[in-house]
Order: C-alpha cells, then structure tokens, then sequence
C-alpha cells in the first residue's frame, strides 16, 4: 500500500512572521487560514476572501496546468520523442547493437598537409559532430542519401576556418566491428568528398 | 472520494514550507554551480555555424542569438540563481532562472545531442518559481520576519504548511519515475528483454572508451549483468513511491547506478540525483542536525565548565 505523505502539520519549532502583507515572497499564511477547500460542496462554504480566491483559481489552474504537463510527458515518453526536450522521450541506449563503431575524418589540403578533423574544430562536443555523421553514414554501415554532399558541407564549414589552406578532399572513414568486444572481424567504410 | 478530490489530494499535498525551501537550495544551487563553474563554454556556441543547429521544439520560435547576447543571458542566469539560492527576492529571481535556464541548456542540445539528466532540474526551477520556496531559510524570509518584528506583528506560529509547497515536490516525484519508467518503456518496446544481451550498453561503453569501460567490457557477462541491473532499476522506480526502507533501498541503489554511469559512461545525472531529495521529509533532517548541534555545544559547555579551576 502507498504510504506517499500527506498534509500534516507539524509541532510548533521556530518563530514565524505571520504577516503576509510584509512577506517577502507573499507566500506566509495568515493564522488560522486553513487555505483552500478545492473540491468541497460550494453549499457548505463561507464566502471567499479575495485572497482565498485567488489562492482558489491557482490551484485549479496549475491543476490543469499538471494535467497537461502530464499527457505530454507521457505522450512524449510512449513516442520516445527528444525534439520536445524538456518534455521529452527516454529513448537513450534503447536499440540492438550487433556492432561497435568508430569514425575518422580527415583532410587534404591544397598545400598537401593531411589533417585528422576535430570535434573542437567546429565548435562541438564529440558527440554533437558524431551525431551530424550519422547523417552520412550510419553505425552499421548504410550510406545515407546525399551522403557526399553532406560530407562536402562539412569541409566548406572547415574551410571557413582555415581559409589560408582549406582542404581540397576530405575522407570519412567508419570502422565498424563486431559485438561482443574482441570478436574477429573488421570493416571499413569510406565516404569522400572532393573539391572539383 | 471523487476522482476530482483524489487528483487534488494527491497533487496538492500541504508539506512545511521548509520542506521546499531546502529543496529550492539544493537546486538552484546545483543549477547556479552548474551554470556557473560547469555551462560556460555553452556561450562559444553562438559561432558555431548553422548548419549543426538543429532547434528544440521550444527554440524554433525563438532567433538565435549573437555573442553579445548569449553572455547578457549568461550574466543574468547566474545572477538570477545565485539570488534564488540565497532567497533574495526569490519568486521573481525563479520566473528569470528558470526560462533562462531552459534556453541556455536547450541551445546546447539544439547542436544535435539532447542529454536528459538537466529536465528535473528545469522543471524544478519552474515549479519552485510558483511554489512559496522563499517562505523558509531565505533573505525574503528574515526581512519580512524583521520587518513583523518592527511592527510589533510578529509572534511565534506553528509550522506553515502549504499545498503549492507539495505540488511542487510532487511534481518532481512523477518526473523522477516517470524519467525511469519511460526509459525502462523505450528499451522494451525498441529492443524487448532481449536489451540485457543486445549490446546496446556494450556498444556505448566502448565508443565513450573510459578506463573503466574498457577494463569492464572485456567481460562480457559482466555487461549483461550490468544491463540487466539498469533495466530492472529503471522498471522500478514507482517503489519511490513508498516510504521507508524499500525507498532508501531504491535511493542507495539509484545514486549507486549513477555513480557507475558517471565513471564507466562518463554521462552525468547529478541534477536527477540531486531531485531525490524531494521524496525526503528535509526539514525533519535539519531539525535533527540542529538538535545534534545543540546537545553537542551544551555537552562542550559542560566540559569546559567541569574544567576551570574553582
């Protein structure tokens, strides 16, 4: 059975300031108010101060409110939706891998230097850039449409930082190896773009 | 009982202000720590190029902002929740952090990687804004308490209690589990209790690559039983919901689980850790350190008094 807590007053500990004119937050009871009867029959009730009132449409508002909150978090959840974060799915880690994978990027540029592309050379984190990559070539293997031309966006995002030498190829290379770890086996897929 | 009243009994609960008072310190000031010491370099990403956002539901409305604004709202955010921690004008101080807090971090997983383990301490922050969490163990608190005292208003009250002080708490709850529920969902639905043996968290062990990863996943036994511990932990987080040691139980094994994926992933959930507290009776814990307090100055006393010379 439930045991959640619920409403209870507890012995007398420390002073409290009683005026809730003065308070600071608004949020000190007045002595004696016992706050909002929500839900109780109107027939049986005294009339509401102003307060009590107002104090009355704000619970049954955020009553609402929850309410709402609540459909979309479940339906956020059952969808397993992130893009509504922070009401959003928990989908994290939830897919079947048979394979593990590790991604390289690297450049040729016109003066001939070959270069291996950085998360921190556009401003991401390592997984923010391997979550672009997985726009070009999936874990497992599978070439995305227009997988050359978003791997040429990327080397235009690059040149943009290196204007002095940009690159004229850049190579996107995925090895994928089988689960569990230390099982034989390796391929290798590569994805390239060149300047023509 | 009414479904109607059973929804209101069960969301709007009157707890001791205190209660989310300390719940408001322990968060705003985990988000002010957060924000401050750990979010800075979110500002750089207002050079980042286009092509990699990709905004949140909630930001498409919203332009992106230059530099110069993203280190206004900075300086704002931190501001705005170090008063919330401190309880200086707390209520409006909330209403600024709280959205504030929400774009700052949602600009960051607009760059293509959303992370869950910031949510409770969004809607925290949002639902301390509407709660009277500057009632108690605040600035807002001793200058109203003065200014009764000035006014010869003040007198001693038993323990305030408040329903927007449970709703906020409960709030957290639902989120807690359903946090855990919905993940424990997600991994049946995509993968079924085949998960443990799928090689979904021994794939992400190894791309993370810690030291601590790598020495376990070499093991691979020892991976499933750690993937079988995770799903049964997140399928049984309603037995938050229940006082006691099966909850304590639960809050060990779930701080334990987060320490794991902070050393072995690598991914924090400090701030879901941190909301656990919203299943506890807070200001019963620091009535007891008082108490403790006090007998351990009155034993000091005591001594000291045996001591001098008569």
């Amino acid at each position: 059975m439930s045991k959640i807590p619920s409403a209870r007053q507890q012995p007398p500990h420390a002073p409290q300031a009683t005026s809730r004119q003065r308070g600071g937050t608004g949020t000190l009871p007045i002595r004696g108010d016992q706050g909002p009867t929500v839900g109780a029959p109107s027939g049986t009730e005294q009339p509401l101060r102003p307060a009590a009132h107002r104090r009355r449409w704000l619970i049954a508002l955020l009553s609402a409110a929850t309410a709402i909150w609540l459909a979309a978090q479940l339906g956020a959840g059952l969808a397993m939706t992130i893009h509504t974060w922070p009401v959003a799915g928990f989908p994290m880690f939830s897919e079947k891998r048979a394979v593990a994978d590790e991604r390289r990027i690297e450049v040729r540029t016109r003066s001939g230097r070959g270069v291996t592309v950085r998360p921190g050379d556009f401003g991401l984190t390592a997984l923010q850039l391997l979550n672009y990559q997985r726009g070009i070539v999936s874990d497992a293997g599978m070439v995305k449409p227009m997988a050359a031309a978003r791997l040429g966006h990327l080397a235009a995002i690059w040149n943009r930082q290196h204007p002095r030498d940009p690159a004229v190829s850049m190579t996107l290379t995925l090895f994928v190896r089988p689960l569990p770890y230390g099982t034989p086996g390796e391929s290798r897929h590569i994805i390239r773009w060149s300047a023509s | 009982m009414s479904l109607v009243r059973r929804w209101q009994a069960f969301w709007f609960p009157a707890v001791p202000v205190r209660r989310v008072a300390l719940f408001r310190i322990v968060m705003a000031g985990y988000a002010f720590f957060d924000v401050w010491l750990v979010s800075g370099f979110i500002s750089r990403y207002a050079h980042v190029d286009e092509a990699f956002y990709k905004p949140l539901l909630f930001l498409r409305p919203l332009p992106r902002l230059d530099s110069g604004l993203t280190s206004a709202v900075y300086a704002v955010l931190v501001v705005s929740l170090a008063l919330a921690l401190v309880g200086c004008f707390t209520r409006p101080a909330l209403w600024i952090a709280a959205p504030l807090y929400l774009w700052w971090w949602g600009t960051y997983y607009s760059f293509g990687a959303v992370h869950h383990g910031r949510i409770p301490v969004v809607v925290a922050l949002f639902v301390l804004a509407v709660a009277p969490s500057g009632g108690a163990y605040s600035v807002d608190w001793l200058r109203s308490r003065r200014r009764a005292v000035g006014g010869g208003a003040w007198q001693p009250a038993a323990e305030p209690c408040d329903e927007l002080a449970g709703w906020a708490l409960r709030v957290m709850m639902v989120l807690i589990v359903g946090a855990y529920v919905l993940a424990a969902y997600a991994k049946l639905r995509v993968t079924g209790p085949g998960w443990v043996t799928s090689g979904a968290l021994e794939a992400v062990m190894i791309r993370n690559g810690t030291p601590a990863a790598m020495l376990l996943v070499r093991h691979v036994w020892l991976v499933e039983a750690m993937a079988a511990l995770t799903l049964l932990l997140e399928a049984t987080a309603w037995l938050l919901f229940f006082r006691g040691r099966i909850r304590d139980a639960y809050v060990v094994a779930a701080v334990l689980f987060h320490i794991g994926t902070l050393v072995v992933l690598n991914i924090s959930f400090l701030g879901l850790v941190a909301a656990y507290l919203a299943f506890y009776d807070l200001e019963v814990g620091v009535d007891r350190v008082r108490t403790w307090l006090r007998q351990r100055r009155l034993r000091t006393d005591s001594s000291a008094r045996e001591l001098q010379p008569r």
